[in-house]
């Protein structure tokens, strides 16, 4: 039930990424400047993973805040990636010492076994095939490569994950699916790719920053408000919900985050 | 894009290699403009300011900005 929404009709797929291209070729600003990506010990940690690569490649780029990271950490060799080709021309321009691509992340044009490091970060919920992805990862690693990720995470009660996703596609249609940690450890592993560290983490989110960076229509606005208010009590506990003083209107929520390593 | 980069690209449909076809470049030498062009299926890839779209044709952009 929790991946139902899937799909599985190639054109379908297409025609979604490129809403997604096209949202996030829009909200450039909005990721190039939000702090919540640029900053952070979970970046920090996944780039230190990329340790001693020569070759890195960071699928879904955005801003280049992974590839520029680790660009600086002397891996002498790394190719910024992503569908909407603005987000490229942003991240070359920004960050020096970057190659640029634009790319499917379920279908890479690179040949087996080329690069020792891949990325990716807080972009997965938008691939419509995690799977193919993944095993794209595993194709383009030399063997005993490293794969760093990061995603949000989703709860692992169903109905609650569910309810998160819902909010989450309000706010981003180009949002497909938010999975649990267990979700993922499953792919990477049926991938070929072996977990040797796993981070479970969160981040505070401020509602209104978060609405802002996305630009989110008042309509939709409301509905995220109207769903977040009348959100599970369970939901409310897992999130650490916040009210402002007057105890009504939410402030912010954390969402869960989780990071592996994983070895070609 | 430098020329260096072609050596690990390669078509996104079929993974067979890429060839340089109208390259366009600019005064540091850098790939500007032109097509890669897959040796196999022969689908064309085109440079575009200088960042190869490698997206599979199903999904680019018809007309590009």
């Amino acid at each position: 039930m929790l991946f139902s929404s899937q799909v599985s009709v190639v054109t379908n797929d297409a025609d979604r990424k490129r809403d997604v291209a096209t949202s996030f070729g829009n909200a450039t600003d909005g990721y190039r400047d939000g702090a919540v990506l640029k900053e952070g010990a979970d970046l920090e940690r996944l780039v230190d993973w990329t340790e001693g690569a020569t070759r890195a490649l960071d699928v879904a780029t955005g801003a280049g805040h992974v590839a520029g990271a680790v660009a600086e950490r002397n891996v002498p060799r790394v190719v910024a990636a992503d569908l909407s080709p603005e987000m490229v021309t942003t991240a070359t321009a920004d960050y020096g010492g970057l190659e640029g691509a634009v790319v499917d992340a379920e279908r890479l044009p690179f040949p087996a076994g080329r690069f020792d490091a891949v990325t990716c970060r807080f972009a997965a919920h938008h691939f419509p095939d995690p799977e193919a992805f993944l095993a794209e990862v595993e194709r383009v690693l030399a063997t005993g490569g490293v794969f760093a990720f990061e995603d949000l995470a989703a709860p692992a009660d169903p109905e609650l994950a569910s309810y998160v996703n819902r909010i989450e596609r309000l706010r981003d249609p180009g949002h497909v699916e938010t999975a649990s940690p267990a979700q993922w450890r499953d792919w990477l592993e049926a991938a070929g790719l072996t977990v040797d560290a796993v981070r479970e983490t969160s981040r505070r989110l401020e509602v209104d920053t978060w609405l802002d960076r996305m630009d989110v229509p008042a309509d939709r606005r409301r509905e995220i408000r109207s769903l977040l208010s009348n959100a599970p009590a369970a939901l409310e506990d897992a999130f650490d919900f916040r009210y402002a003083d007057d105890g009504e209107r939410l402030e912010s929520y954390r969402t869960g985050v989780v990071l592996f390593r994983a070895r070609a | 894009m430098q020329e260096s980069l072609l050596e690990i690209l390669c078509c996104p449909l079929d993974k067979h290699e890429l060839e340089l076809e109208d390259a366009d470049r600019d005064d540091a030498d850098e790939i500007i403009g032109g097509d890669l062009v897959c040796t196999e299926c022969g689908e064309r890839y085109p440079i575009e300011d200088g960042i190869p779209n490698l997206l599979p044709p199903d999904m680019r952009e018809e007309t590009p900005a």
